[in-house]
């Protein structure tokens, strides 16, 4: 059971996505756990600047119920 | 001039006229002081958590063009005590808005089943160790419990 380092890339500078939209849950899904929880930045490899805007959609899209806050029990 | 846009979402339960009639009435109070750029329904879908009990809602997406940002607390207001809205969320656009894209509006009803799929994240639980041993253990177990209950019983 060797560690493997694995390279990490931002998604959103691979595919050149400078503005992330709320309403895009498709997407905003990758970047949250089973629980509704944002991923950080470590696990997923997203820049800092693109991770702030994530942030920023993510907690937009929870306030307006497109994503859940959290996904524990039956709500 | 500055853009903005607002999703908010109104009662299920409304038929369609009645919808129509609460975005005429949020036309009429947004265009006594901007511009109409786009107004239209998402469509229902299921919201991620209830909002006063209800468990699905119409979406709904308007966007407008103001120079006039006093209006803005107005609007807020408006929105904030008509009943039919159960929620909604008011954001300034960076850039003129494009059309919609019609694959984000066309989008089903219930996307919160479908798991992140992630090709770049770290599989953490990759490999699950199978232990059959132990389920027959437990199956024996459970049955032997059953058995002393119903006798005790």
């Amino acid at each position: 059971m060797a560690f493997v380092s694995r390279k990490k890339f931002c998604y959103f500078k691979e595919n050149v996505i400078t503005e992330i939209d709320y309403k895009d849950v498709k997407l905003l899904r990758r970047f949250v756990t089973e629980q509704g929880k944002i991923m950080p930045r470590r696990v997923t490899g997203t820049s800092a600047k693109m991770h702030r805007k994530l942030i920023r959609a993510i907690k937009r899209a929870r306030n307006i119920a497109l994503m859940p806050y959290t996904n524990l029990g039956d709500s | 001039m500055r853009y903005y846009e607002t999703l908010y979402i109104l009662n299920p339960d409304y038929e369609k006229e009645r919808v129509d009639n609460i975005i005429k009435d949020v036309d009429e109070q947004v265009s006594k002081f901007s511009q109409v750029i786009a107004h239209r329904v998402w469509g229902k879908k299921r919201l991620a958590y209830p909002i006063d009990k209800h468990k699905y809602g119409t979406y709904v997406l308007f966007q407008f063009e103001t120079e006039d940002q006093n209006a803005l607390g107005d609007f807020d207001s408006f929105m904030k005590l008509n009943n039919s809205v159960l929620r909604y969320q008011n954001v300034r656009l960076g850039a003129k808005p494009e059309e919609i894209e019609s694959d984000l509006l066309d989008e089903s009803t219930e996307p919160l089943e479908e798991e992140p799929q992630v090709k770049d994240m770290p599989e953490i639980i990759k490999e699950v160790p199978k232990t059959p041993v132990e389920e027959k253990f437990e199956d024996t177990d459970e049955t032997s419990e059953t058995v002393e209950e119903e006798t005790s019983a």
